[in-house]
């Protein structure tokens, strides 16, 4: 690896004022299980890093009874496919938490990582853009709140202007009958990219159990994750057993937008998208 | 630009100034002489470089250096205690789990992190656990038998 | 009935696994001296180009750079094994992105990464060609002059006359079959140390499976004595085929003895995937003429083995594809045309199977599509045409004591295997295959030396290198076996060019066990008759009447020993001057191969084996769920069973990669996914269960009854799967890997199929 400037802030303040310096003459130190490889093969070649690790608090999940959870950036990968509260009330965060890389690579990963690395494929996009989660985010000017949906700009490019960092993600408790799943295709049982990932989250009414609020997200098959609002549209009002699931499979594909590359071929993930949304759908 | 660190290995403590841009599997070798902690793909996709550090199994070809001041890192040279094999070391010698010998300290040091924290492991929650850890050799068969032993007459002990 | 042994059959544990599992074992890049250098290599920046200029100035300066090499500091001569094609250094011509253009040593490894960035080489741009069947059309471009066509090389076999058969057959198959190039990824890379003294002698430590060839190669590359290149083996992590080639042990070694200090040269894995030496790409055309009761008429073959830039052992490889294509069967018509072609793009050399896993995929695949559609079991169909004892191979070779179809019906037993399965998307595949030990076609040989400690225990030299099979336990064994001491008393180590008794191909062509293991036995037994016509004089017997057996002289059917083997030779030592050091050594008998026909008396020993393979396929997704593997493997005998079994299922590792998800993508000779992240090797939860069956037909030329086991592990599993995957949802795939997309694709042609019919 090439030489760099090293920097450990030990406040947000002041991460932000050094990323405010130095711009895009510098990369953030998480985990670093996606900076490292890049700046071993050149592709980052960063004249200063700054290792945001040595900021207290940013790795703490907090449970608030009344509106939800509240995950630090820093917390590890690991810890999100193991939290007890999280592997029952949100395992679509769970779920996806476990299926990223390997158990060493969960020990190192962060939440903050994963989302700022801004791959299409981002394991943990997909359920939290269908709990409808926000991001807290710290810059020079305060700190800001946006939706994840408007996190993510292009592929490796998120919405944070010079100077700010994510410190935080909100997850609102979803409502009561709740069905959540996250999907993800990959040739291996571990280790890999996903090729199609798809995270469903179903609110149904109590009585009629009609559905009141229908989230799908989708991974890996556009430039960022992203919601499939039509295919949404075609479950709302329907109960889990009325749900046109061939309509769904075919609008949820027009709805993606994959390439082909060393991974998967665009048609093959076109096709994996939909049968991997029926999928989900039927699985609750 | 060094900078200066202070952790523990195995039963050592070590005082010494590394480069930022030092990883820990860089640190461990070139410059402790641990050398039974390997490079393999120094991108986190093979686990050969696994140590723990503070109780986790990480990938030390991801980490920085600097970033192990005041942390307790294993390596596969802390396993022993004197000349008495930690019971994985002996379960993976009698159980024929080593061939080339390559990904074995990896392994291993999983295994411990696994047993430590989950004495029972079933057969999906050991290869789930190794599953990062690449092996050209084995085929993993006797590998996870090897485990499997450990934990088992773990258990036993446990009964008595 | 295997006859007694004391040692051998035994399960003994590794005589190395204490120093892997605590971490003391030194593999190539766990040599370290002071001073010493660090070493990078520049590679060529096109798939096919020439060199005008190579300009080392600007790098030479840069703060710790101590030393750059290129052509310049080599002799200008062209080595290679088969033909002389290739340069340590390339010189006017670069043919594929892996060619050696320089290489920089400096204080440490970041600079000399540095450095290679400001070394500014003159490229003159050549239309490169990928693909082989353009490679050998006239319009493409000539990777070397001297090979017209781009043809490497031919061979052939002429047995019978197939196209008679074709002109009365009933039933004929015609089918072509396509296998990828994949990557040995033994998960140590390769990397070498050279240190050079004042007067040239280089010392080069190195985690190489051939140390002698290496030599052999490196004495003619750099026109210097034997004695002046020693080649000390470390621990090996991994081989299979891809470190017996020269990787970074050229550019140390003439690093070494421009900068007077020792370099080490560590290959990174992207690296490895884009330079070193590969599998062989094939595309096969089998035609097979069979009757209505399914026995096999006649067979022709067509081969195009896709070289990459250079020969190294593709001539090699080509002749055992050639050799075991027809496949393990009674086949009285055979035609094989096999062809080597060049194209610019990384060396094809030898791996696990070398061809053979290809030839085997093809082979076997097709007589299941036969099978099929003259509806007799794939099972019954191999039965009815497997070669017996007495039958002769493709080249003419009577086999003797062979135990094909042992591991036929012992393998079906074990796995309850049903043709037709009754689930839904499930199926069971069988695949046979035949392959040799020892270098096929070649004259092999290996020496050995086993000698005293005064105490009694036992050095064994040896010249073959462990690379984790456990070579130097089998060795072990044997010796000790045969000396009749305690395994715990033999120690064998890995080899030193400057110590150890020649050897041939080194841990190559599943031949340590067969070639290695007969030289062992050999020099213990020498060493055995030096002691007992010691002990004879001593205690006044004939020699024949004297055994040792577990350290103790006995006379033969007395159970009281008469002393103990160390007090022997203490006293063979003091005060009687006498050292006990035994040498043997063994040969194999290769004759060439008539150039026209491909018969001869080639090859000594046949190995067989028999997987089958049970999946279950996804028919939303085509992914291939491997639920279990049994494979039954004739390996004549057990030496160490649980070693044999740990080959198996590494074995199958691989061919189950093979079959499924490995493969090196390239674009324009670029690769795509030099990675272990986009090349995918079965993890531990991806692996199936493994069922092993050592099957044991005791071979007459072995040393106590065994052949080998190595390769062959790795041979029919495609197949297996293959055929598998065609029972469970009815899709032929022909071209390997079968990728889930592949499969897919295959099971909505079906349903448009069904639909119109």
């Amino acid at each position: 690896m090439h030489r760099f400037d090293y920097y450990e802030p030990r406040t947000v303040e002041e991460a932000c004022s050094l990323l405010l310096k130095f711009g895009p003459d510098a990369s953030v130190l998480a985990g670093g299980t996606d900076l490292i490889p890049k700046m071993k093969n050149g592709l980052i070649v960063p004249k200063c890093v700054i290792n945001i690790k040595k900021i207290p608090d940013l790795d703490i999940i907090k449970v608030d009874r009344e509106t939800g959870l509240s995950i630090g950036t820093l917390t590890l990968i690991s810890e999100l496919a193991t939290h007890p509260f999280i592997l029952e009330r949100f395992p679509v965060l769970s779920t996806a938490a476990k299926s990223i890389g390997s158990l060493q690579v969960r020990n190192l990963a962060t939440l903050g990582g994963n989302l700022c690395n801004a791959a299409p494929s981002a394991d943990m996009a997909p359920g939290l853009l269908v709990t409808d989660s926000a991001l807290k985010i710290a810059g020079p000017s305060g700190s800001r709140e946006m939706f994840v949906e408007e996190f993510f700009v292009a592929p490796g490019k998120v919405n944070l202007g010079r100077g700010e960092m994510l410190t935080e993600v909100r997850v609102p408790f979803s409502p009561a009958n709740t069905k959540q799943v996250y999907l993800k295709h990959s040739i291996r049982q571990a280790m890999d990219i996903a090729i199609v990932g798809v995270a469903v989250s179903l609110s149904l009414e109590e009585r009629a159990g009609v559905c009141k609020k229908a989230r799908i997200a989708l991974g890996a098959v556009a430039p960022t994750p992203v919601r499939a609002k039509r295919t949404e549209e075609i479950i709302l009002g329907k109960r889990l057993n009325e749900i046109p699931l061939a309509m769904v499979g075919e609008v949820v594909a027009q709805e993606a937008a994959p390439i082909s590359d060393v991974r998967g071929s665009a048609g093959y993930r076109s096709e994996i998208v939909s049968k991997l949304t029926i999928k989900a759908i039927k699985s609750l | 630009m060094g900078r200066h660190i202070q952790f523990k290995v195995n039963d050592d403590s070590v005082s010494l100034e590394v480069e930022p841009h030092w990883t820990l599997l860089r640190l461990i070798r070139d410059e402790l002489g641990l050398i039974g902690t390997k490079e393999g793909c120094g991108e986190g996709d093979c686990g050969a470089c696994t140590v723990i550090v503070n109780g986790k199994a990480v990938n030390s070809c991801l980490m920085l250096a600097v970033d192990m001041d005041g942390k307790t890192i294993t390596t596969i040279e802390g396993l022993a205690r004197g000349d008495e094999l930690h019971p994985l070391q002996k379960a993976f010698i009698e159980k024929g789990a080593v061939q080339c010998g390559f990904c074995t300290p990896g392994i291993i040091l999983v295994a411990k992190a696994l047993l430590d924290q989950n004495s029972n492991p079933s057969e999906e929650e050991i290869r789930f656990a190794i599953a990062g850890n690449l092996c050209r050799c084995t085929g993993y068969a006797k590998i996870v038998n090897a485990i499997q032993a450990v934990a088992e007459k773990n258990n036993e002990r446990k009964g008595e | 009935m295997n006859p007694k042994s004391e040692v051998i059959g035994l399960s003994v544990p590794k005589l190395d696994s204490l120093e892997k599992v605590t971490g003391k074992a030194r593999f190539g890049a766990d040599i370290y001296f002071k001073r010493m250098l660090h070493g990078k290599i520049l590679r060529s920046k096109y798939p096919h180009a020439r060199i005008l200029n190579i300009d080392t100035g600007k790098a030479e300066r840069l703060p710790g750079v101590k030393g750059i090499v290129t052509w310049k500091d080599a002799p200008d001569i062209l080595i290679g094994m088969y033909q002389n094609d290739w340069r340590i250094f390339a010189k006017e011509r670069v043919r594929y992105l892996g060619d050696v253009v320089a290489a920089v040593a400096a204080t440490d490894a970041d600079i000399a990464s540095e450095a290679l960035g400001l070394i500014d080489v003159e490229y003159e741009e050549l239309p490169a060609v990928f693909d082989p069947m353009e490679a050998l059309s006239p319009e493409s471009p000539l990777i070397h002059d001297t090979f017209p066509g781009n043809i490497g090389a031919r061979r052939k076999i002429r047995k019978g006359d197939p196209n008679k058969i074709f002109k009365k057959a009933e039933l004929i198959f015609e089918d072509t079959f396509k296998t990828q190039m994949v990557d040995h990824c033994h998960i140590e890379p390769h990397a070498a140390v050279a240190d050079s003294d004042i007067s040239g002698k280089l010392t080069i430590w190195s985690c190489t499976q051939a140390p002698f060839n290496n030599r052999v190669l490196l004495s003619r590359a750099l026109q210097i004595p034997m004695n002046k290149i020693r080649i000390i083996t470390t621990h090996v992590g991994g081989a299979f085929g891809g470190k017996q080639d020269l990787m970074a042990e050229p550019a140390c070694a003439l690093l070494a003895r421009k900068t007077g200090r020792p370099v080490k040269i560590v290959i990174d894995r992207r690296e490895e995937f884009i330079a070193s030496t590969v599998r062989h790409p094939f595309i096969m055309t089998y035609k097979t003429a069979v009757n209505r009761q399914g026995k096999i008429l006649a067979r022709q073959i067509n081969l195009i083995q896709d070289f990459g830039a250079y020969n190294d052992l593709g001539e090699g490889v080509l002749r055992y594809a050639t050799l075991m294509s027809p496949g393990p069967y009674r086949i009285d018509h055979v035609w094989v045309d096999a062809m080597g072609v060049y194209t610019n793009q990384q060396v094809g050399s030898v791996m696990r199977g070398v061809g053979v896993p290809q030839v085997c995929f093809a082979g076997e695949s097709q007589l299941d599509m036969i099978a099929t559609e003259i509806g007799i079991d794939p099972y019954h169909i191999r039965m009815m045409n497997a070669v017996k004892n007495g039958d002769t191979a493709a080249d003419g070779q009577e086999l003797v004591s062979i135990g094909y179809q042992e591991t036929l019906m012992r393998v079906r037993e074990e796995s309850g295997y049903q043709w037709k399965s009754a689930r839904k998307n499930h199926g069971l595949g069988i695949a046979s295959m035949i392959y040799t030990c020892g270098g096929a076609g070649r004259h092999d040989y290996s020496a050995a030396v086993v000698k005293l400690n005064e105490d009694g225990t036992v050095v064994v030299l040896t010249g073959t290198p462990d690379v984790g099979q456990g070579s130097r336990t089998t060795l072990a064994q044997i010796a000790a076996e045969e000396l009749g001491v305690k395994y715990e008393d033999v120690w064998v180590d890995q080899p030193d060019t400057d110590l150890s008794p020649v050897d041939l191909y080194g841990a190559n062509a599943t031949r340590i066990t067969y070639v290695g293991g007969n030289a062992v036995k050999a020099a213990a037994a020498d060493a055995k008759d030096q002691i007992l016509k010691r002990a004879a004089e001593k205690w006044r017997m004939e020699p024949e009447r004297l055994e040792i057996v577990q350290g103790r002289v006995f006379e033969k059917a007395n159970p009281e020993p008469l002393g103990n083997l160390k007090d022997l030779v203490m006293e063979m030592h003091r005060p009687l001057g006498l050292t006990v050091i035994g040498k043997g050594s063994y040969h194999t008998t290769g004759v060439p191969l008539d150039p026209e026909t491909g018969q001869s008396h080639v090859v000594d020993l046949f190995l067989f084996a028999t997987q089958i393979a049970e999946v279950e396929v996804d028919p939303e997704t085509g992914l291939v769920h491997v639920l279990n593997v049994w494979a039954a493997h004739d390996v004549g005998r057990a030496i160490n069973p649980v070693n044999v079994e740990g080959q198996i299922e590494g074995g199958i590792q691989m061919g189950l990669g093979f079959a499924l998800t490995e493969e090196i993508v390239r674009e324009k000779g670029k690769t795509l996914n030099p990675s272990f992240l986009d090349y995918k090797l079965f993890t531990a939860l991806d692996m199936p269960k493994i069922n092993t069956i050592n099957v044991e037909v005791p071979e007459p030329l072995g040393p106590f009854g065994a052949r080998g086991i190595g390769e062959a592990t790795t041979i029919p599993t495609a197949a297996a799967i293959a055929n598998a995957v065609f029972n469970a949802v009815g899709v032929r795939v022909k071209e390997l890997p079968m990728t889930a997309e592949r499969i897919l694709e295959g099971i909505k042609e079906k349903e448009v199929e069904k639909k119109l019919k």
